[in-house]
Formats: C-alpha cells, structure tokens, sequence
C-alpha cells in the first residue's frame, strides 16, 4: 500500500480534534483546542484547506509594515544588528503566531533553514527580509524556480561569496553549498564538479542591492558539471542539479523530517520524492498529498518531533491566544538554540534531538514560567479563565486534562499526568486562576510539552 | 519504521551531532570521584588558515601564493628559522616559550574531505567513515571504564559543552549524556514566583523530572530522550551550583564571547566539577573573502580567551592537570583566491597545552612546492601526521586508555607529554 494513500478517516483511523492539532502542529504553528473541535466535524478537506485559508488582506498589511519598518531602519543606518534586527524578529514571530494561513508561514521556516544565510555576515537587514519575502511568496510553489531564485538572491550572493567569485579566481563556496545542501547532498557530486561550477557562478554579483551579472567576471568558457559539457552559466548548473536524480530524494528526505519524523523510512522518502516529481517539484502540491496521506496521521509519527524553540514558543502562546513581548520572544528562543536569521551556519538547524541538552531545557523551563504566570521580559497575557473553559470550577483532574488538551500538541504520558494529578489534588494547587496557572506551568514543564 | 532509541538519537542527521541524555546516571557515577585530568578540547569552525597562524615567513612559495594576505617577518612571533607564530598570538608564544605548548605540524587524514561539515564529522567521530560512525571519540572516551582506578583519569565522567552552539558529535556516546551550560547563574531549575504554591511546584517538578514508567522508556523516541532530559538537567544544575561556590576566578578577562565560555570551564575546573571534557567552539574561521582583519581578529580573540583560562587555571593550581587541544576541521588552500581569501584547503597545524605537555614544534612543516601539493599548483597541504595519532597519545599519555578501545585502530603516539 503507497505511504501517500489518502487517509480515509473511519477507516484508517478517527479525525477528532486531536488529528487537526497534529495537522496544524505540524504543517502550522499550532491551533486553539476548541477550534480544532470545530474543525474536526467540517472534516479532513475542511482542515486541509484552512491551511491555505485566504488571509490576503491582514498579509499585505503585515508585508507592508514591515517592509516600511525595514525601510525606516536603513534609514538610520542601522542595518544589522541591535533594535532593527530585533524587530524583524518580532514582526515574523507575531506574524506566525496570528496567521490565518499557516502553511506557507511554516515552510518560511523551513527554507529559511535549508538556505540557512546569517544576518550577520549579510550585515544588511534590507537583504534579509527580502530573502524571507521569497521564502514566503514563492516557498509554496517550484523548487526549481526557488532554487534559481535564490542563487540570484542577493543576500545569498553575499552570504556564500558569489560576490566575490571571479572568472580568473572563483570561489568555490556557493557551488559548494548548492549541491552539497541544497540539492544533492554530500557524495553525489566530485570535486571536479564543484570547481567546474564555481566557475559558472563567476560574475554573480551584487550591486545597489540588486543582482548584478557582471560580464567582465564572468567565465563564460566551456566547462564540465555532472557530466554535461558546454559553456554553462550558473542557471545551467541550477538546473543541473534540480535535474539531478539524486535532488528529489533528497528534498523528500529534508521535507519528512521537518514536517513528519525525524528518521524517515525509505519507502516514504521514495513516495514523496516520486510526488515531488509528479507535481514537477511544486513543494506546496506535494505537501499537500502529504498531509492528506495515510503516513502523516499513522501512530508512529504522531507526537514524534521536537518542535524547534520557534515552533514551541509561537504554538504555546496560540495556544491560548496569548500576547508577549515578540520583541523578547526573538530573544528567547534565540537562547533556547533557533536566533532567527542568525542560523549557527549554513547548514543550518540540526533539529529534533539537537535542541534538547540540559542547558537548552532549563531555557524552555523559564519561557513555562514566563507564559504561565506572566511578568518580565516577555510579559505574557493570557486569558487563563477562558483557556480552562468549563473545567475552570471542575476537580483537578478534569482540569489538567482540558489544560493539556490545549496547551500540548501530544497526549500527556502515565506518569506525566500521575504527577500532575496529585499536584492538581493537593492544597498547594490553589484556587481559581492560580490553580489554572500552576497547572499550566507544570503541563508546560512535562516531558510531553517539547513535542509535537 | 523501525526506530531503536540509537537512531532516533541520530535521526535524520546522519553522523551529525545529536546531544544524547544518558540511562546512566552520571551523577551516581561520580560519586565520591575526585577531581582529576580534564582536556579542553577548542574546535576552530570553518577551516582555520593555518599558514597564517604557524607562518612560514621566510618560504618564497608561501610569500607567492598569498600576494595580499602573506605575513611577513614583522607580523610573527619568531619560534624556529623562517616559522613565527602570528604575532596576535602573544600568550600562546609566551606558553611556547615555557615549554608548555606543542605545535603539531602538518596534521591531517587520508582522503581529505573539503566540507566542513564531513570534515567536522571526520575529526568527531575519529571516522574516516563518519556517515557510519554514532558516537564521537570523547563521548568513547567518557565511557571507558578507567580499569579500576578511579583517579587521575578522565573517562567515566560525562564531557561538557560550554556556550550556545550545538552540542558536538564528538561528545556523543553510545548510552550517555554531554551536559551544555552557557551562563552558569542561568543554570537553575525554575520553580516559579514565592507563594504559597511554590514549595508544591518545586515537589512536582522534581516528580516530573524524576518519574517515567517502563513503557514510556521503552517505547524509546522523543519521549525517552526528554525524561532523560529533565532527570539529567536537574541533576547537574546542582552539581553546577556546588562547583561554582568554590571555584572563584582571580582572573581578568577580556570581554569577548570565547573568553565568557572558557571562564566557565575555568570556574568549573577550579570548582572540582568531575568532568572528563570541556568543549568550545569558536566560529568565524571560514574566509573565502577579505580574510586579513577577520583572521586576525579571530586569532587575537582566541589568544585573549586562552591566555586567561591558563592563567586561572594556574592560579587555582590546576594547570598541571589540564589539556587543551586547539583545532580545525582542515586548513586552507595554499594560493589565495581572487577575493583576498582563501578556500578550503587540508593540512595544517594544531596546537596541544597544558601543564604536563612537552612544547615545542612536533613533525615537520608541509612542503609548499607544486609537485607535493595535493592537486598541483592549485592544490592543497599534504598531511604528515594523521589526527588520530593526536588522539591516540592523548588517551594513552593523558587519560590512560588505550587508544584502541576508542580509535578502534592502533596509532603511533607523539612526544607531546614530558
């Protein structure tokens, strides 16, 4: 049976509220309990196309505030690192946490980790945000066209020394990248390969912040990449490596681990690779078919990812339709291991188990206690009475469940809900909406609170 | 999916670094353990230059093929004929001139691999095959029992990455844990505002942390590896407590991001925190463009942040049982590129110190004529001695284990301990 076989609920398996929570966790940030109730009886179709749900006007609004916040920092000169870079932040988090429209939200996310390009080489934030535009606006459609996009994309210009590769001395950096993370990975090329493409790319420069093809560097000579001969160009070697049999698999293998599990079988990879194929590398189709398939909702993914400290964050404070300092909240998860448009290096975030380790855990623990009982920095507000909904006044089991159900994006475990349990019974749990409090930083605190 | 606890450690990174939590308890390993060898392991991310931090001034094809990034004699620290160490570098040539840093020429493995990433994986794991490798050599180390002695040995404690990068493949072990702490006052298990809840909090947190059922561990994934997680977190948050109330710092420091990480180590050290390894990173080496200012920052930084945690660690008496090994993933490309850069080479130098150590220059310098090159006049540094041997004669002069045991193969040792 084909891992991308539709999945028919009845059938394979329930679509409850706590299946649109895994959609949602997984291709969004994350959805209000009650509204995955809601959604849950409109069914699967319902659910899928919400993710794609119109949101057009509140987005040109957003893009246009935060073009003009970018625009007004440039002004001052401020370009990198400091307030302005702290308010890009701040404006995308916020955007993740109030979308309508998830899913190319989260894929943002994604490419920005796949093109992982710093903003601290870049030292440009006009560079940076345009660079997560086209992650934005075009990340949902061909990968073919992304890929050509951002090898003319200027910050990536700079970021891997395009700039500075020249015809009678290239520079070996973007060739490099692009085939070993961006397309192929490592092995399915030569080092012949990568010093023939280097050349390619010679003369892709940047100038007045645009793309600028500067003939007089370019090596415009014959050259050999993958087997192909002639005078390539490095929109030859783009597509090269797009068309290259080992691209599929391995965009498949990246999509499956950030989106479904971290060690996906083969079987999977070769699926949503022939997918990727079928739909003529449109990532936006293929995730489509994925989320929709047998694989996605199976028990063996559900629950099996560490979100990333931005996942965390922005699908706890939506959770509960919280507010926060996002200011602050960039800073958070930035401690917590994800800085945004600062990734460690161009291979971006390891993910999953790579954000657990005893510091970054304390870390998640102090954001569980900002959110639960507010103040600080990050100044979280939320509307507690409402988030306990009709268990506000039940007996302590009956609110950590309805806390959990909303606060977690996995089912709380035996001994997870044992502890809670006694806690909620004690005198110590307090009343009314301390007690929801103290209940949600103990939730928010669990094992079970770091999945998804 | 068949998903054993290991791969799922390692999921979807291939050989790449996954920070392990342990079924072991460190904390009950420890116990009553004294405080013994430690090695500070110093990874330089990105490929440091290498010709341009042990320099060969005075060879006529090093000042050739670096027409704008060459130094010459008035930018080195003379250590040997026509060799300076650069001249930001001015505590390690004070070290070098007390016979406590060794300088280990032309080092490098077979088949160099020009991504930094495989390369990084490669010294990790101690692997040529790094894609096959789980574990990285201290994480190895962590776990060899010390054949019955407790003392003055390394292995058998857990290894600990200081800062905020990524938690290093080399640390990872088989069934262990390395711990990360950035900001030691930072490194607290919080419980929450003062009220009458708190005590209640402070109970069910340390439940929470503490309790896991059978089936919840073996069920193995992402739930196991978080219960490990918490138990393990709490458990060194106290042990970080403890060690910092004693180990005080009579150093200044310069203010820089490495120097803030290597003060840690320090303060741990001197505290007796049982730690086998120390890890740091410090970013920034990779210069395909405009290298000379960076490079040189980058080297002042490490020489600031280094000169001071030898000095502390001497001044709490602990110099004679540290080490510290200085490296990068591979060197670079002998001939400049067109960007007043360079590109990613192989060979180059590393540096071992400590209060044991034998200084002084170790193997001979790569030849910079074409025809050795690997690659032509193009082309790269050819090793002389595999880094392996480095850690070969570190597991056996330094931590007494034999090198086998974590190598898997036998290495020649180098006279790098007096």
């Amino acid at each position: 049976m084909s891992a991308l076989a539709r999945y028919r609920p009845g059938a394979d398996g329930p679509f409850g509220p706590a299946e649109v929570r895994h959609l949602f966790r997984r291709a969004g940030f994350g959805l209000p309990w009650d509204d995955c109730g809601a959604l849950a009886r409109k069914g699967l179709d319902a659910a899928l196309e919400s993710l794609l749900a119109a949101d057009e006007g509140r987005d040109a609004a957003w893009t246009s505030r935060t073009a003009n916040e970018v625009a007004v920092a440039a002004d001052t000169g401020k370009m990198a690192a400091g307030e302005p870079l702290k308010k890009l932040r701040a404006l995308c988090l916020l955007r993740m946490a109030q979308t309508r429209a998830p899913l190319p939200e989260k894929l943002a996310l994604f490419w920005h980790g796949h093109f992982a390009t710093s903003v601290e080489k870049v030292q440009d934030l006009r560079l940076i945000w345009r660079q997560y535009r086209l992650f934005r606006e075009t990340g949902v459609a061909s990968f073919r066209a992304l890929l050509h996009a951002v090898s003319r994309d200027p910050a990536m210009v700079i970021w891997l020394d395009s700039d500075s590769n020249e015809r009678l001395r290239p520079n070996e950096n973007y060739a490099r990248e692009l085939m070993e993370l961006f397309s192929m990975g490592v092995g399915r090329y030569s080092e012949a390969d990568v010093k023939e493409a280097a050349r390619a790319f010679t003369g892709w420069h940047v100038r007045h912040l645009d793309f600028w093809l500067d003939e007089h560097e370019h090596d415009g000579g014959e050259k050999k990449v993958l087997g192909k001969s002639g005078r390539l160009d490095g929109g030859d070697v783009v597509d090269l490596c797009v068309e290259h049999p080992a691209c599929a698999p391995f965009l498949a293998r990246k999509l499956l681990c950030f989106y479904v599990h971290p060690e996906p079988d083969a079987a999977a990879v070769a699926e949503v690779a022939s997918a990727l194929q079928e739909e003529e590398l449109d990532v936006g189709r293929t995730l489509a078919r994925l989320f929709a398939s047998r694989h996605f909702f199976a028990p063996e993914m559900r629950g099996a990812l560490i979100p990333s400290p931005v996942e965390y964050c922005v699908a706890t404070l939506r959770a509960v339709g919280a507010t926060a300092s996002w200011k602050e909240l960039g800073e958070t998860a930035a401690t917590m291991g994800q800085a945004l448009f600062a990734p460690p290096n161009v291979k971006g975030w390891d993910g999953q188990a790579a954000w657990i380790n005893t510091r970054t855990l304390l870390e998640r623990g102090r954001f569980a206690e900002a959110v639960a009982f507010g103040g600080g920095a990050l100044d979280v507000r939320a509307d507690w009475k409402r988030a306990a909904g009709d268990a506000f006044a039940a007996d302590g089991d009956a609110l950590v469940a309805r806390m959990g159900d909303v606060l977690l994006g996995a089912p709380l475990g035996t001994s997870s809900r044992a502890a809670l349990h006694a806690f909620a019974a004690s005198p110590a749990a307090g009343t009314g909406e301390a007690r929801v409090r103290n209940v949600a930083h103990l939730l928010l605190c669990c094992a079970e609170a770091n999945l998804h | 999916m068949a998903t054993t606890r290991r791969g799922f450690l390692l999921a979807g990174l291939g050989a790449a670094a996954a920070p392990l939590l342990s079924r072991l308890s460190w904390a009950r390993a420890l116990e009553g353990a004294p405080a013994g060898r430690v090695l500070l392991v110093v990874e330089l991310g990105g490929g440091n230059d290498g010709l341009n931090t042990v320099v060969p001034f005075a060879d006529p094809l090093y000042v050739r093929a670096r027409p704008s990034l060459r130094i010459g004699l008035e930018g080195v620290r003379k250590i040997a004929d026509g060799v300076g160490l650069r001249l930001e570098l001015a505590a390690l040539k004070s070290r070098f001139d007390r016979g406590q840093l060794a300088i280990v020429q032309g080092v490098g493995y077979p088949g160099p691999d020009r991504s930094h990433f495989r390369s990084t994986d490669i010294w990790h794991a101690a692997s040529l095959e790094p894609e096959r490798a789980r574990t990285g050599w201290i994480g190895r180390v962590c776990e060899c029992e010390s054949a019955g002695r407790r003392a003055p040995i390394g292995p058998g404690f857990p290894a600990l990455m200081v800062g905020t990068a990524k938690v290093p493949l080399a640390l990872v072990g088989e069934h262990s844990s390395a711990l990360q702490v950035a900001d030691v006052g930072r490194f607290r298990v919080p419980v929450g505002p003062k009220d009458p809840s708190q005590e209640g909090r402070r109970d069910a947190l340390a439940r929470l942390a503490t309790t896991t059922t059978a089936a919840e561990h073996s069920g193995g994934g992402a739930l196991a590896l978080l219960k490990d997680a918490a138990r393990e977190t709490r458990a060194s948050a106290a042990r970080v407590e403890a060690a910092v109330e004693k180990g005080k710092s009579a150093t200044t420091w310069p203010d820089t991001g490495l120097a803030r990480e290597l003060k840690v180590a320090a303060q741990l050290i001197a505290g007796g925190f049982e730690c086998a390894a120390y890890f740091v990173r410090q970013e920034g080496y990779d210069t395909h463009a405009f290298q000379a200012d960076a490079h040189a920052l980058l080297l002042a930084e490490l020489d600031g942040a280094l000169g001071a945690f030898l000095a502390d660690v001497e001044a709490a008496q602990a110099l004679d049982r540290v080490a510290v090994l200085v490296y990068s993933e591979f060197g670079r490309r002998v001939k400049e590129n067109g960007s007043k850069g360079t590109d990613h080479g192989a060979a180059a130098p590393l540096f071992v110190l400590g209060g044991a150590v034998k200084g002084g220059l170790v193997g001979r310098a790569p030849s910079l004529a074409p025809a050795d090159l690997d690659g032509g006049e193009d082309g790269d540094l050819v090793h002389s001695i595999d880094f392996r041997r480095v850690y070969a004669t570190l597991l056996k002069e330094w931590f007494g284990v034999a090198p086998k045991r974590v190598l898997g193969n036998e290495f020649e040792a180098l006279p790098l301990f007096a």
